[in-house]
């Protein structure tokens, strides 16, 4: 049996973003791969350094579409970290609401790419069908299908009334059973259980080993959710159960998605239920001075964390960040082995990977 | 706070080196920040490695040219670990002729492409790296390449426009057009 190396990427059919995997093949069986980014590189780290910290807050919101409010989030909650700012309550759950509704559509974007895959076209359109009620949302609360701009510092740059409030609890109302149903042929349809079922396996010993975050790990029964390791916004006010399971394979992480979904409508609707009155944002924001911080947040692909330096000037001194793909690109290595090259787009959908986020 | 595992982080970095400076700070929903001043780049290995049995996870490492630098010029090279919800920073100082730093991949894998980044974008050496092949760069390009960035509305304002075209018809050519 012939030993080959094909090359897959940077552009592909099945990669929605730029990657080259040189992949060693043994047959039909994946023996190693090597992986070279650098294709989406933008230097962006430089750019904030150009930046003053408020024109920092729509930098950090482009860095990736699909995870576009947490980056400003979590930046903001590092300024705010170093200058003591207190964010008013309001904006405790707005910044929690805004932050669930984009984990939903991110989620069931990553299972229907996934389904898509594997040739399931009618439930890969049910899936896109679900997250588009997610994306007329967000176009009628904030105006924008994907960067929502959210998040300001000392607070959120939107307000909810009442009517709004109505139709986010509707909207819910209306995607719960569609999701339920979702779920139910995503467990019991033999076709999908053939294709994921077992494979891309990830033990929860290599999960620990790696570092690895969200839904990676959770579906190897790693529990690193920081809504509850480290809250922030309003996550300590809210009922939520951590999504984990213990299959450590492709089917695992989709279910571990579809799972967190119905954790997220939940938040949404006790948000929705119990948001104080009150002002959206501090004001006066005090001076910004010399210092340091370290924030995260769980975005949809798990842990984000952002350090921030700062010398007494309105521009920072350092601007760090680090997405959760980067830490679980390395997984693959461990999920590709001995896999079938058919397998190979979907174990790495599985990781629901960002080069965009990656490289900055 | 929780004080017992501030606790024995604090025996940690302290059973490493007694010399280690350490502070702490909480956000508003109490988490707890530790911020420790790591003495020489010696003392980051076992630190690392103790951190590992305290169920510590590296999340990434921040290479940064601070304001004041060391008296050779080096950055300074910040790793930000977890350790159960605790987020803990240690600051160390590359040593060497040129600036060098142990690597801790053998202990928090997650430090495998973090070193490899700030090796070719900060030209810090990693010492012992078990794969230090450049990540976002070719072989090709010079390190600390982020440093070197050309601002793109210096590239844009045409001022090295005619520069930039000779060497591309230069290096097509094979001979430098004048």
């Amino acid at each position: 049996m012939g030993n080959f190396t094909i090359p897959v990427g940077p552009l592909h059919v099945a990669l929605e973003e730029p990657m080259y995997f040189q992949v060693n093949v043994e047959g039909e069986i994946v023996k190693g791969i090597e992986m070279y980014a650098g294709n989406a590189h933008r230097g962006m780290e430089a750019l904030a350094r150009e930046r003053n910290l408020f024109q920092n807050v729509v930098l950090t919101e482009r860095v990736c579409s699909l995870c576009s409010n947490n980056h400003p989030l979590t930046y903001c909650m590092s300024v705010e970290h170093v200058a003591g700012i207190e964010v008013p309550e309001r904006a405790l759950y707005l910044r929690t609401i805004a932050d669930e509704v984009k984990r939903i559509a991110s989620h069931m974007f990553n299972v229907g790419i996934g389904i898509h895959v594997i040739g399931f076209a009618s439930l890969f359109m049910h899936a896109m069908e679900l997250r588009e009620k997610m994306q007329d949302l967000k176009e009628t609360v904030w105006g924008n299908r994907m960067d929502i701009c959210a998040n300001i510092i000392g607070g959120a740059k939107y307000d909810l009334t009442d009517d709004l409030i109505a139709y986010m609890k509707q909207t819910l109302e209306e995607i719960k059973k569609p999701c339920e149903e979702f779920l139910h042929i995503y467990l019991t349809h033999p076709q999908i259980k053939a294709r994921t079922e077992g494979i891309g396996m990830f033990p929860y010993e290599q999960a620990v080993y790696h570092g690895s975050v969200g839904p990676v790990a959770r579906a190897s029964n790693l529990n690193n959710d920081v809504r509850r390791e480290t809250p922030y916004a309003a996550y300590d006010r809210v009922k939520f159960d951590v999504v984990t399971e213990t299959g450590c394979d492709v089917r695992s992480r989709a279910i571990v998605r579809l799972r967190e979904i119905f954790e997220s409508i939940s938040i949404l609707e006790q948000c929705l239920r119990d948001i104080p009155a009150g002002p959206t944002v501090c004001n006066p924001l005090p001076e910004i001075p010399a210092g340091e911080a370290v924030s995260r947040s769980e975005a949809p692909r798990g842990e984000l964390i952002y350090y921030l330096r700062t010398n007494g000037t309105l521009k920072p001194e350092r601007l760090k960040w680090r997405v959760p793909t980067y830490v679980n690109w390395e997984a693959l290595r461990v999920m590709l082995k001995d896999c079938k090259v058919a397998d190979i787009a979907l174990i790495v959908n599985s990781i629901d990977p960002c080069l965009s986020c990656t490289e900055r | 706070m929780n004080i017992e595992r501030k606790d024995s982080i604090v025996a940690l970095v302290k059973s490493v080196s007694a010399d280690a400076e350490i502070r702490w700070t909480t956000d508003d929903k109490d988490n707890d920040y530790g911020w420790v001043e790591v003495p020489t780049a010696a003392d980051l290995v076992p630190m690392a490695k103790g951190l590992v049995p305290l169920s510590g996870r590296l999340v990434t490492i921040t290479a940064h040219a601070p304001q004041n630098p060391s008296e050779k010029g080096f950055y300074e090279v910040c790793y930000h670990f977890v350790v159960k919800g605790t987020t803990l920073t240690l600051r160390v100082v590359p040593e060497g002729t040129t600036p060098t730093v142990p690597s801790i991949t053998p202990y928090h894998k997650a430090a495998d492409w973090a070193e490899r980044e700030i090796h070719e974008l900060y030209q810090i050496e990693i010492s012992g790296h078990p794969n230090p092949r450049p990540l976002f760069l070719t072989n090709e390009t010079q390190p600390k390449a982020m440093e070197r960035l050309v601002p793109l509305s210096t590239m844009g304002n045409g001022a090295c426009t005619n520069t930039l075209w000779e060497k591309i018809m230069g290096d097509k050519s094979g001979e430098v057009v004048h």
